[in-house]
């Protein structure tokens, strides 16, 4: 995000807005802010992925009885099939979500709502 | 890239000397020791003193000892690691995305799979698969995880430089792909491929110490991750060792944000933008 915003405050548009004599933060929410988010968010359903990651340890180490445990439990009493299961069914999980924020992304830029309706 | 510029990056300095630390520890290991890790004669549970500086563990380890042991392990399994994944990337994003052509749509498609695929979970059932194969397999399991989403992002690179004159000339005097690849292509990303190494490795060193931790891969060995195994195994919280579980984890932590610091750091200098002072 910090990074794709100093890219965009960069941009002939933001001066311009400065230059209007827009403030400071409006400068930044409404101009700079809503196009820096956008490589955020295509990031953001691939970041899921991590997450997912993460929980699994997390719940073993806490002994939380979610998928990450069963996930452990199968490897320990090597049950391949369960395995296979659970990460079918993370990986469509996933899937989805990433499908979704596909869609969602059409919502947010206006750039790819136009090329689609060309 | 600017290689000066890292001498005069605090970020840069102040990770590369925490990781040359960590390297100094790894190398000396055997030399530095004070006994040996794997040695089972003292007094279990000894709390931290002159004779054992962080105490024994329930099993009667030196705790320094194994802790300056798994440094070894740690870094082999980063760097080895680092090195592999760096190079699929080169082969799967700069070369594919240089040459083009079915390789590169076959090349894409598989690291977009990979990229989807959920990388721990993953790792985890692999290493179930393989069980019992030590650093190695480690090292096999990690690479085929980790290698996607650097593949994509100097994939783009890759493109971007594609068309660009200096290319273009090289390969209109009849220079070779490779030779192009790696005497154009490559040093004018040099920035994006060294900073993804470091996070690769990064990557790598905490994977393995989560495997570990859980069990899989050789609970035998010596490492950060199967010290915070048997810290786990061993109760080492009721117990009140609590240096026994805290200092692989500081550690770890410790090599990590050395990583992240020069990550960081060199994308800070490859990309001008980024630099604020």
């Amino acid at each position: 995000m910090r990074n794709n915003m100093l890219t965009v405050l960069g941009d002939d548009y933001v001066k311009f807005a400065r230059a209007k004599g827009l403030r400071d933060r409006t400068v930044a929410y409404h101009y700079a802010a809503r196009n820096a988010i956008l490589p955020v968010f295509s990031q953001l359903a691939l970041a899921l992925g991590f997450v997912v990651g993460g929980q699994v340890f997390i719940e073993i180490v806490f002994s939380y009885p979610g998928i990450g445990y069963l996930l452990l439990q199968a490897v320990e009493n090597e049950d391949y099939p369960l395995m296979q299961g659970i990460f079918l069914i993370l990986t469509v999980t996933l899937l989805v979500a990433s499908f979704l924020a596909d869609v969602l992304y059409v919502f947010l830029d206006p750039r790819i709502r136009m090329e689609s309706a060309k | 890239m600017n290689w000066r510029a890292l001498l005069h990056n605090r970020r840069a300095v102040a990770g590369a000397l925490i990781f040359a630390l960590f390297c100094l520890l790894a190398l000396l290991a055997p030399v530095i020791v004070p006994y040996s890790p794997t040695d089972i004669n003292f007094t279990p549970l000894l709390h931290p003193s002159a004779r054992h500086l962080l105490g024994t563990t329930v099993n009667g380890q030196d705790i320094l000892s194994q802790l300056i042991w798994g440094a070894r392990a740690s870094l082999f399994v980063g760097l080895v690691c680092g090195a592999l994944i760096s190079l699929v990337q080169l082969i799967m994003g700069v070369f594919a995305g240089y040459v083009g052509g079915v390789f590169d749509t076959v090349a894409a498609a598989v690291t977009n799979v990979f990229l989807v695929l959920p990388s721990l979970p993953l790792l985890i059932i692999l290493a179930a698969y393989l069980q019992g194969g030590g650093l190695l397999m480690l090292v096999g399991v990690i690479t085929i995880t980790g290698w996607a989403w650097g593949a994509k992002v100097l994939r783009s690179q890759a493109i971007a430089l594609r068309d660009r004159p200096f290319v273009q000339a090289a390969r209109v005097t009849g220079e070779s792909r490779w030779h192009i690849v790696f005497a154009h292509v490559v040093p004018n990303m040099l920035g994006i491929i060294v900073s993804n190494f470091f996070g690769a490795t990064l990557f790598a060193v905490l994977a393995e110490a989560g495997l570990e931790f859980i069990g899989l891969g050789n609970i035998n060995d010596i490492t950060w991750g199967t010290m915070l195994y048997w810290a786990q195994e061993g109760d080492a919280i009721l117990l009140g060792a609590w240096v026994w579980l805290l200092v692989p984890g500081l550690c770890l932590a410790l090599l990590g944000t050395s990583l992240g610091l020069l990550n960081f750091a060199v994308d800070e200098i490859a990309n001008p933008r980024l630099r604020r002072d």
